[in-house]
């Protein structure tokens, strides 16, 4: 379940307990379908090596698109939006 | 009615290209309420089209497709007409441009009648997880017609246009025209520009015809095949004559049966594919048995790589720049967590977390990167197979279309459907499926014929040959 809200968060989905768990059943089922992917281990040049293909990647940890310090530079804002002429 | 057929007419002036497109929206008008597969009908502008059309054949410069009435699957831009994906999230949108192969479609004359229903996002085998609505079987209303691509597929088998265009990830062409009884063909990757077609998994999806016959997949890709600048991973081809080897002899070329493709078949359907291996062998083919083992692990590859894809292309959808917004706000985190939890339907959102699971610290290694490595495995052995075959002869879905709310509620089952289809969009190879037979209960079943990258134009010519001496059921509407 831990799992799972992390998930919603990091793919910026609000959710309700009842939705989070009906997902939660449901994500099981696929993730031990997906699971199989882990056999193809035994195929030769399958198995997993080490590599820092990814290492350059940064923390999973959701963050906030928007900080109140980006709003300090910008003219003509209302609340937390940017105010733009109207076009149409 | 066949292209060639209707091609005839119009430039024999038997009929006229408004009048035949008004002859199509009708009968979309008097029977789509029954399948539900449109999600919106061009009326105004297939007149239009139509016009323009007429123009072009009045003064001697038809193409083969000047006139004729084909409808698009509703992920493929269409500029002034509303494009939904058929996804609450795009329910009202209307691009401003079009697609590639609108572009050129638009250039030749075609006439588009309408936008074809869908599964949402194109992530479905069963096209039910529209925001607009199921689609339903043509041959028995009680069952699906297939996904995702099967608004396109029951358009045509429900005579409601003569072609269609729909799109294919991991099988959405070429399943909906097994289990709607016609013809869909999905081009090597990369063949037709995206450019245009909403985004589901990139690296994957092709635009692909689906129609009542090979030779009419053909002129259809025939016109939307090509380089386009705009899609830098299209291809620039050679030859453009996908009909080219139709009527060709089809003596000593190799067929391959993997046994790997009939685990998990219903075991009528495996005796109407090997038939259909009989009849190229009493045509003079030679049958070969092939193997490939990494096709156990097609399932959650295809899964793991398309969900981590649509994971990263769907988080355009914000509530900000397009498409809905929620109307509870609040903060701007907060507007665009609600706008994605109230626009993307279950299937969407299961998909968009399986893809970030798949790439989140932790469980890349063990799961995206190994994906990567079969994904690889799956292309190698394929390669392998056909050194010893021309082509392979498949299965295109374990069963015939199932009953609605059947499949859709076993999740495992029908991901794991996908698994005689998708291997085909890993390799980055070309299939078509067709009818090769019908159940005990009349539902179509298809077999899918699959080719070397870029053989199009031979998949087509071996399709053809099956289908001249197949016996088609129509689906009595």
């Amino acid at each position: 379940m831990k799992d799972i809200k992390h998930l919603f968060e990091l793919s910026k989905i609000a959710y309700t307990e009842s939705e989070l768990e009906e997902m939660s059943e449901k994500m099981d089922d696929i993730i031990l379908l997906m699971d199989k992917i882990k056999e193809a281990d035994s195929l030769s040049g399958i198995g997993l090596e080490k590599s820092d293909e990814y290492a350059r990647l940064r923390k999973d940890i959701p963050e906030d698109n928007f900080s109140d310090g980006l709003m300090l530079n910008v003219k003509g804002t209302e609340k937390k939006y940017f105010s733009v002429p109207k076009v149409v | 009615m066949t292209i060639s057929a209707l091609r005839k007419q119009l430039d024999e002036k038997k009929i006229g290209a408004e009048e035949l497109a008004g002859e199509y929206i009708d009968r979309i008008k008097q029977n789509d309420y029954k399948y539900n597969s449109f999600i919106t009908v061009c009326e105004e502008s297939a007149y239009e089209n139509a016009k323009n059309a007429q123009r072009l054949i009045d003064s001697g410069k038809s193409a083969m497709l000047t006139g004729i009435p084909i409808s698009v699957k509703d992920n493929i831009c269409t500029c002034g007409i509303r494009t939904t994906a058929a996804s609450k999230m795009l329910a009202d949108f209307i691009p401003p441009y079009s697609a590639a192969v609108i572009e050129r479609l638009g250039e030749i004359g075609a006439v588009i009648t309408g936008k074809t229903n869908m599964d949402e996002f194109a992530m479905g085998a069963a096209s039910q997880t529209s925001y607009f609505g199921g689609v339903k079987n043509p041959y028995d209303t009680s069952r699906i017609a297939g996904g995702s691509s099967g608004g396109s597929a029951v358009s045509v088998a429900a005579d409601m246009c003569v072609a269609s265009l729909g799109s294919d990830t991991g099988g959405s062409v070429r399943q909906p025209a097994a289990f709607c009884g016609v013809t869909g063909l999905m081009p090597t990757y990369s063949t037709v520009s995206r450019y245009g077609l909403i985004a589901f998994a990139s690296s994957l999806e092709q635009i692909g015809p689906i129609a009542k016959s090979a030779e009419d997949c053909g002129y259809l890709l025939s016109a939307i095949a090509g380089r386009d600048e705009r899609d830098t991973a299209s291809a620039v081809l050679s030859d453009s004559d996908y009909c080219g080897k139709i009527g060709t002899s089809i003596k000593g070329v190799r067929i391959g049966i993997a046994d790997e493709f009939f685990e998990g078949v219903d075991g009528n359907i495996t005796k109407m594919v090997m038939s259909a291996a009989e009849f190229y062998k009493s045509c003079g083919a030679e049958i070969v048995s092939i193997s490939i083992p990494v096709l156990e692990y097609t399932v959650s590859a295809y899964y793991l790589i398309s969900s981590a894809e649509a994971a990263s292309n769907l988080a355009r959808y914000d509530g900000i720049r397009y498409g809905y917004r929620s109307e509870n706000g609040g903060s701007f985190e907060s507007l665009i967590k609600n706008t994605r939890r109230e626009g993307f339907g279950d299937e969407v959102k299961r998909r968009i977390l399986l893809g970030n699971y798949a790439l989140s610290e932790g469980y890349r290694d063990e799961y995206y990167k190994r994906a990567v490595k079969v994904r690889r495995r799956i292309r190698e052995e394929f390669s392998k197979a056909f050194e010893s075959c021309d082509y392979i002869l498949t299965p295109t879905s374990p069963s015939a279309a199932p009953k609605i709310g059947v499949a859709e509620n076993d999740l495992i089952k029908m991901y794991s459907a996908d698994r005689c289809t998708a291997a085909v969009n890993l390799a980055g190879l070309c299939a078509v499926s067709t009818p090769c037979g019908y159940s005990a209960d009349g539902m179509p079943v298809g077999m899918s014929i699959i080719g070397r990258q870029f053989d199009e134009a031979g998949l087509i010519g071996i399709c053809d040959r099956f289908e001249r001496d197949f016996t088609r059921k129509e689906a009595v509407l």
